[in-house]
């Protein structure tokens, strides 16, 4: 097997998968049968193959959100054997690749489960709640005109660094589906931090903290255990870190908030 | 438009738990030094007791303490709810996300902690009516009645105390004695190092968990605090679990 070094061979895979019509629709668990899938398939492109043969075999083909499949826009994003995009680290499910499977695996995918994420079909979830935390506070207010010029607020950069680190969420939502409570601690936290860290956002912090958790609140979302899970699972490696600061500003605010 | 105080949704309540829970861990570390005293000698035990009856500020810290413990329970209660609510249709099946990244601090003590909290709960209510109103469970009442007939403060006075006050020569309560007759039982000691064994389980995710609900969570120290929430735990409950065992194998008599 020495031609073939360092790669694997083409896979039988059994996929369960969560089929649901709509948001009435009590749904189940299916079983699907994913033959002959090349190891260097992305996860979605497995789901598309699954696709072909259900629409041949005149079927509906299973519902799933995607748009980029660059990792970069938030859209996929499924529970793959009970873990928020799947087993690789850093990873949002399209840039999984099959190759992190082994030949008769059983694969287990479910959507987002939180009261917040309604189902629409199958896989997919409303997750219109993530825009509106960020629509109660997740702005900075901004002079109409001419663009201002570049460089004319410094900015540390490690400030700048924190900040870039976390604006890099792309809302996905598996923090809170991987999270025991649902908490959507992580990503509102994201939010508020990569603002909050910068001089553009300063005029609306504290009202921007207590605003976006009371709409996190609003929406049902459960409380931060802390736990960590939800680093874990994350695309963008968002950290904890940002909870913590979201923690320290909504104290900030509420101590020194004038209304 | 925006209200005063706003302890009331998740991010709130999560303060309160945690500055309850710390108040309650600085009230632990007093307990600690108190009871480990039982091991120095029980004249010194019963000495520090009959020394905290005698100051009028111990009800009010009672009643302070109860209020925490209650604020902690009770919002403990809200979130859990809550909790259970963000979620109501569950996985079909579920991992941690631990086998993904070692990011994730799940541990079974973060897992459990409303298990161990209703268990250290229990052991609170048990505790207070079994020592602070003296109630033996596995030995006779001590003395006569709540009187023993060990005297206190025999011959000189000790601090707080005045030679004509009306402490001076008081029959006292021997709490030492009691401790020592109800530890002894091995059924009674090994309820209490279970317990120290859960409240430990409690503590090991709670006191690191409460510095970053209160927002003290920082690259810079974040390690730090883990380590003291750690050794923290290990102390307390390795202290508190001392008395029982060193009762139950007679070192203590």
């Amino acid at each position: 097997m020495s031609a073939s070094n360092g790669t694997k061979k083409n896979m039988n895979l059994k996929l369960l998968v969560w089929r649901q019509s709509g948001g009435k629709d009590k749904g189940k668990m299916t079983t699907y049968q994913a033959n002959d899938i090349s190891p260097d398939m992305s996860f979605l492109e497995m789901l598309d193959v699954v696709n072909e043969n259900i629409i041949r075999d005149g079927g509906e083909p299973i519902a799933f959100e995607h748009d980029c499949r660059e990792g970069i826009c938030g859209s996929c994003g499924v529970m793959i054997n009970g873990v928020a995009h799947g087993p690789d680290e850093g990873t949002a499910a399209c840039q999984l690749h099959m190759r992190s499977f082994n030949d008769g695996d059983e694969i287990v995918i479910e959507p987002w489960r939180a009261r917040a994420f309604p189902v629409i079909r199958d896989l997919v979830v409303d997750r219109s709640a993530l825009d509106r935390i960020i629509a109660a506070g997740g702005y900075i207010s901004v002079n109409t005109g001419n663009a201002p010029d570049g460089n004319a607020i410094p900015i540390p950069k490690e400030m700048s660094n924190d900040a870039m680190d976390s604006a890099a969420c792309i809302g996905c939502g598996a923090c809170i589906a991987q999270c025991k409570n649902a908490s959507a601690a992580l990503f509102t936290s994201a939010k508020i931090a990569h603002l909050a860290l910068l001089p553009q956002g300063d005029p609306e912090r504290g009202e921007r903290v207590i605003r976006m958790v009371a709409q996190m609140d609003a929406e049902k979302f459960g409380s931060c255990s802390n736990e960590g899970e939800c680093e874990a699972v994350c695309p963008k490696e968002i950290q904890m870190t940002n909870i913590s600061l979201m923690n320290r500003e909504y104290e900030r605010a509420i101590l020194a908030n004038k209304k | 438009m925006l209200a005063k105080l706003r302890f009331n949704n998740v991010v709130g309540k999560k303060i309160v738990m945690a500055i309850t829970g710390l108040a309650m861990c600085i009230f632990l570390v007093g307990h600690l030094v108190g009871n480990l005293l039982l091991i120095w000698g029980k004249d010194k035990f019963n000495a520090y007791g009959s020394f905290l009856i005698s100051l009028p500020i111990v009800p009010i810290i009672e009643l302070g303490l109860l209020a925490i413990l209650l604020f902690h329970v009770w919002d403990a209660l809200v979130l859990l709810k809550g909790n259970y609510e963000a979620r109501p249709i569950p996985y079909h099946s579920k991992t941690w996300g631990r086998t993904k990244s070692k990011k994730s601090k799940k541990t079974w003590a973060s897992t459990f902690m409303m298990t161990s909290g209703i268990i250290i709960l229990l052991f609170i209510v048990f505790h207070v009516w079994h020592f602070k109103y003296h109630n033996p469970v596995a030995s006779r009442p001590v003395g006569d009645g709540h009187n023993s007939s060990i005297v206190l403060f025999p011959g000189q006075p000790t601090v707080g105390q005045t030679t004509s006050g009306q402490n001076s020569g008081k029959e006292a309560f021997d709490l030492a004695q009691l401790v020592v007759n109800e530890l002894s039982n091995p059924i009674v000691a090994g309820i209490y190092i279970l317990c120290m064994i859960t409240l430990a389980l409690h503590l090991y995710h709670a006191v690191s968990s409460a510095f970053t609900s209160l927002g003290a969570n920082h690259p810079r120290y974040q390690k730090g605090l883990m380590w003291f929430g750690n050794i923290f735990t290990f102390v307390v409950c390795g202290g508190f679990t001392l008395i029982p065992l060193l009762i139950v194998l007679k070192v203590v008599q």
